[in-house]
């Protein structure tokens, strides 16, 4: 220790007292780190974790950087944080959310989904509204397709504001929409409640325009799955892309092929550029001429930051050939991103912005590390290149990694963007001419995509070499970065030798001890996810001893006409409960607990059991079921996935905790009253866990059970006064009664009458409807913390 | 005994132009590049490999640095002198950086002759790295120029070299010593070795390059003496820099005169193996 510090002296001492000469002009790595810092300081207020950071940049700049520089990177720095505040503080609403009709232009969609279409409009004071139109008859579908971007319309509807994260780890839409300055949805009621004109003058609209009905075309004219993937590489709309296809790509870590990037923007440039010649415009002119083209092509293409960094890239590099100037390329990028960050301080949470910048900016890096190899090997290390340095960032949004999205993306992207990009431009430009060729040619692309896709599914449904990592934290992911670093740095310096096994033992070792760290934990978590109407629970016993999912929530659906079915619903187990577990880490779930048949316990499941390996199914013992229950039931069976039929008296242990099932009897007819109602001891504490038990019930199990007790309830069927009647509450006694009901659902949970009976017995509650989700923390002896996701609680109003 | 570097001040100063042909370096950013530990560039890349490692062959004489068919030999010179008993075992070995071809002979006519004192930073990163990797805590001590020659010079090429020892020194370099020091479990406080002018060179009839071989070893005399420093020697281990090895008898006549004086071991480092 003595000596650490020593050395540390010595080397504090030697850089400051000779470094002198020696200090850095300027290091663009620095001068990136320290603005991102700013910006993270501004975004995040003051958290200890980004305070410590920035000390550490600038002492780390004193050191290194001589005093210019060093003044450089402070000015950027202030100036970054500044301009962050600066656009914080402004981008608010300027609507009070009581307003019932709007006018505004229409800037993207409107986009379809079945029987809701969304288009955003911007005010004319520069705000943008997200509005969500229902469709109501069939024939709407065709006037909806005479609205485009540039149409201006008065618009009648309700403001709502967009929901927030409510559970841990989830995402936050209202954030998202923030982050693009919008504040509102605006609910349309019918298309009846628009009234449109459309304007002929030339403004920006008008290229949008033609991209919308360019995406219309494509809609109309391209089959599946051919269609969505041409939208996405074409315009990078990824509307037009099915829900799943998408899913797929992302969980096979391919998804940024869909998006526009440098690639295309080369390949465009380059053919444009080539016929330009070839028709006899002169050099000079044909680069005049791209220039103008290619940011045009950024809007057309959708102006997703992807796209905005390579088109700069390409117009810089052209308009400095131009200026016969000779500048770093890895500067360039880097004051390209500040400049996007500059305009857009929101930009820095983008996942493309941030993946797009990254790789770019390690591939230029390592280009004295490509030229080392023999150029047979350049497709593996740029893979490689790529694939390692996103690696964090994926981790970090996606929660999880597939080993094999190395090998496939050595397959895809020359397929993708050699193959299928160069004949969707081909074949969209060809389709417009009286020829039969893309006829032709469509089927047959499409057939091979198909192909390529029912691959790519069984890579996709093959769990064996899919990582779930569990959310990394910012520290996780710095010193991952450090080693990546490191290890390039080494690859650059002494090859593919021995001396590159260092800093991958180490990265290894951190991602290790991220996985293992749960399993060393004293303590456990009891989770009450807010799934709206329905339950989901994660218990994970300490040292991850057992983890059990008692329901997974779950939407009710009701029947649809054809035209009208949604491809994206919202599903709480797809969209709350796998992405909960996949950033907890949890690969298997040891009992998966379905409570009874209804569709808010068990509908969210399907999800879970798709990306998540479930040990065993504990089922309530009955003689008959419902339909749909049963229709869920040959579903698990399919996946062989074992079921234990349990009644009153079954029981489990894991270590010192007892689970023992109080309801169903046998014979209690399928519905609410034959939920399994668990009784467990462990923390220190016992807990039950009623599922959506009624009065019938829970009579019944008073007479067997006269001395039940329980420190911590789940209150029966989301707080309904059919529930937790009196007698159960003042015998059970719950220090602490748990209600999960979503937010004015039709049923109006939980209702008053449960909360007075709860209160008359001096219990505390927690509602997921108004904080969120709840986590109770323990130890192997004490209950520790509870702990909500929305404190102080949100509070909300019901039409 | 202090003399003036003409050096001093342009060690760690990033060159925009390479030193010997003055063109523009080319900057690459790269992941090496982008760590701030850097030593700085004085040559281009180009330039950087003209000069030709002496490494590069089959095999180096494990005294003298003197390419040869096969590794881990020692050539015919270095056998005659250490049979004869005048010379046995005075100079423990020579490792020379660079063989001493056409450019080399260009670089060192530019270098001493028509005194472009600063050329000799392109061989400093090199020299470093050698001396940190393998003698960091030996002396380094400059073959001495009699005075009349330095006059007519204006520097002494050797102890050019040994400045480069000197700080300031990059990150990286730092970094090495610190890692040094911590294996041998022996904290320094500075660089472990600070070069000592221990040697002063008396006379120097003629100029050496102009006598023949034969002429050179009948000179019994020894042009050297040693000059007891002020402070002690910190070490009895000595490396010996010189520009050029030839045949070797001007570095073993100085490691005579080292061993005279209570210097237990003596090694060279050479730019140049001629």
């Amino acid at each position: 220790m003595s000596e650490g510090i020593l050395s540390l002296t010595v080397f504090l001492h030697g850089v400051y007292g000779n470094w002198g000469e020696n200090r850095l002009k300027n290091n663009e790595l620095l001068c990136a780190a320290g603005v991102v810092a700013a910006m993270t300081l501004s975004f995040s207020g003051f958290s200890k974790g980004i305070v410590m950071f920035s000390i550490f940049l600038i002492l780390l700049s004193i050191l290194l950087l001589n005093r210019k520089a060093f003044l450089i990177l402070i000015g950027l720095g202030v100036l970054f944080f500044l301009r962050t505040e600066w656009v914080t503080y402004h981008t608010d609403t300027q609507l009070t959310g009581n307003e019932s009709v709007l006018s505004g232009v229409i800037t993207e969609g409107p986009y379809r989904d079945g029987d809701r279409a969304q288009l955003q409009i911007t005010l004319p004071k520069k705000e943008r509204l997200l509005v969500n139109l229902s469709l109501s008859r069939e024939s709407d579908i065709r006037t909806l397709h005479s609205l485009s971007p540039g149409t201006v319309c008065s618009i009648r509807g309700t403001l709502t504001s967009p929901s927030s994260a409510s559970n841990f780890y989830s995402f936050d839409y209202s954030h998202y929409l923030r982050t693009q300055s919008i504040f509102w949805t605006y609910d349309v009621a019918s298309l009846d409640e628009m009234s449109c004109i459309k304007k002929s003058n030339f403004t920006i609209y008008t290229i949008k325009k033609w991209r919308h009905f360019g995406l219309q075309y494509l809609d109309q004219h391209f089959p599946e799955p051919f269609k969505g993937l041409a939208a996405a590489l074409i315009f990078g709309e990824r509307h037009f892309l099915h829900p799943d296809i998408e899913k797929m790509y992302q969980k096979l870590g391919l998804i940024h092929v869909l998006a526009v990037s440098g690639m295309h923007v080369a390949i465009i440039s380059g053919v444009l550029f080539y016929s330009l010649l070839r028709i006899g415009v002169i050099r000079e002119h044909a680069e005049t001429v791209l220039l103008f083209l290619l940011p045009l092509y950024a809007v057309a293409a959708g102006g997703a930051p992807s796209v905005i960094r390579a088109v700069s890239l390409v117009m810089t590099f052209l308009v400095l050939q131009k200026m016969r100037l000779d500048i770093n390329p890895f500067k360039w990028l880097v004051s390209v991103a500040l400049i996007l960050l500059f305009l857009n301080p929101y930009y820095l949470f983008h996942i493309g912005f941030q993946l797009s910048f990254l790789i770019s900016g390690s591939l230029l890096l390592s280009w004295p590390i490509f030229n080392q190899l023999p150029t047979k090997y350049a497709p593996v290390m740029v893979t490689f290149v790529s694939q390692v340095a996103a690696f964090p960032v994926l981790l970090f949004h996606f929660r999880e990694f597939s080993f094999l999205s190395f090998g496939l993306n050595l397959l895809i992207v020359p397929f993708i963007s050699l193959f299928v990009l160069p004949s969707a431009f081909f074949l969209f430009g060809l389709s417009f001419l009286p020829m039969r060729i893309s006829q032709v040619a469509i089927p047959f692309i499409n057939g091979f995509l198909e192909l390529v896709h029912r691959l790519l599914k069984s890579a996709y449904h093959w769990n064996g070499l899919q990582l779930i990592f569990g959310k990394p934290s910012l520290i996780v992911v710095c010193m991952l970065f450090l080693c990546i670093f490191w290890l390039f740095y080494r690859v650059e310096h002494y090859g593919l030798s021995k001396k590159i096994i260092i800093p991958i033992v180490l990265a290894t070792c951190i991602c290790v001890f991220h996985i293992v760290f749960p399993y060393f934990r004293a303590v456990g978590y009891v989770t009450i996810l807010d799934v709206g109407q329905g339950d989901s629970i994660l218990i994970e016993l300490p040292f991850r001893r057992a983890v059990y999912l008692i329901d997974g929530g779950g939407t009710v659906l009701f029947p649809k006409e054809k035209w009208a079915e949604r491809r994206n619903v919202y599903d709480p187990g797809a969209n709350t409960v796998v992405p909960f577990l996949k950033a907890k880490g949890i690969r298997t779930i040891d009992k998966l607990i379905v409570s009874h048949g209804h569709k808010d316990h068990y509908g969210g499941l399907p999800a879970v059991l798709e990306e998540i390996e479930v040990k065993e199914m504990v089922y309530a013992k009955g003689n008959e079921f419902e339909p749909e229950e049963l229709r869920f039931l040959y579903s698990v069976r399919k996946q062989n996935l074992p079921i234990a039929w349990v009644e009153d008296g079954d029981f489990w242990e894991s270590g010192k905790a007892v689970f023992r099932v109080l309801w169903p009897e046998g014979g209690v007819k399928s519905g609410n009253n034959r939920s399994i109602v668990l009784w467990a001891h462990f923390g220190g504490s016992s807990w039950l866990f009623t599922g959506d038990l009624e009065e019938e019930g829970e009579r019944a199990i008073l007479h067997r059970y006269p001395m039940l007790q329980a420190d911590l309830l789940k209150v029966g069927h989301h707080g309904s006064r059919t529930s937790s009647t009196e007698p159960f509450i003042q015998q059970v006694n719950p220090v602490a009664a748990f209600i999960s009901a979503g937010r004015c659902s039709r049923f109006g949970h939980p209702h008053v009458e449960t909360l007075e009976t709860l209160a008359n017995q001096k219990s505390k509650v927690f509602r997921t409807d108004l904080q969120g989700a709840i986590q109770i923390t323990f130890s192997d002896s004490q209950v520790l913390n509870v702990e909500s996701y929305l404190s102080p609680p949100a509070r909300y109003e019901c039409p | 005994m202090e003399k003036k570097n003409p050096l001093k001040g342009t060690l760690g100063l990033e060159q925009n132009n390479c030193l010997y042909c003055t063109e523009k370096i080319k900057k690459q950013t790269s992941w090496v590049t982008l760590f701030p530990a850097q030593p700085p560039e004085y040559v281009c890349q180009e330039c950087e490999q003209l000069l030709i490692p002496v490494s590069s062959g089959a095999g180096l004489c494990t005294l003298c640095s003197r390419s040869l068919p096969t590794a881990g030999d020692v050539c015919r010179d270095c056998k005659k002198w250490e049979e004869d008993p005048a010379w046995q075992g005075v100079l423990t070995c020579n490792h020379s950086l660079y063989v001493y071809n056409e450019h080399g002979q260009e670089v060192v006519a530019r270098w001493k002759y028509r005194g472009d004192a600063a050329i000799a930073l392109m061989f400093r990163n090199e020299l470093f790295r050698f001396f940190v990797t393998h003698y960091p805590d030996y002396i380094p001590v400059p073959i001495p120029l009699n005075e009349k020659r330095q006059y007519e010079r204006g520097f002494n090429q050797a102890e050019l070299l040994t400045d480069f020892l000197r700080p300031p020194f990059t990150g990286l370099e730092r970094l090495s010593f610190i890692f040094h020091n911590l294996r041998k479990k022996r904290p320094l406080f500075q660089p472990p070795a600070i070069p000592i002018l221990l040697l002063e060179r008396m006379y120097d009839n003629e100029k050496q390059s102009k006598k023949s071989r034969s002429e050179r070893f009948m000179a019994k005399d020894n042009p050297f003496r040693f000059i007891e420093p002020k402070n002690g020697i910190p070490s009895k281990k000595v490396v010996l820099l010189d520009d050029i090895y030839t045949t070797g008898l001007t570095l073993r006549k100085a490691a005579v005169e080292l061993k005279k004086n209570g210097i237990k071991e003596v090694r060279a480092i050479t730019v140049f193996r001629g």
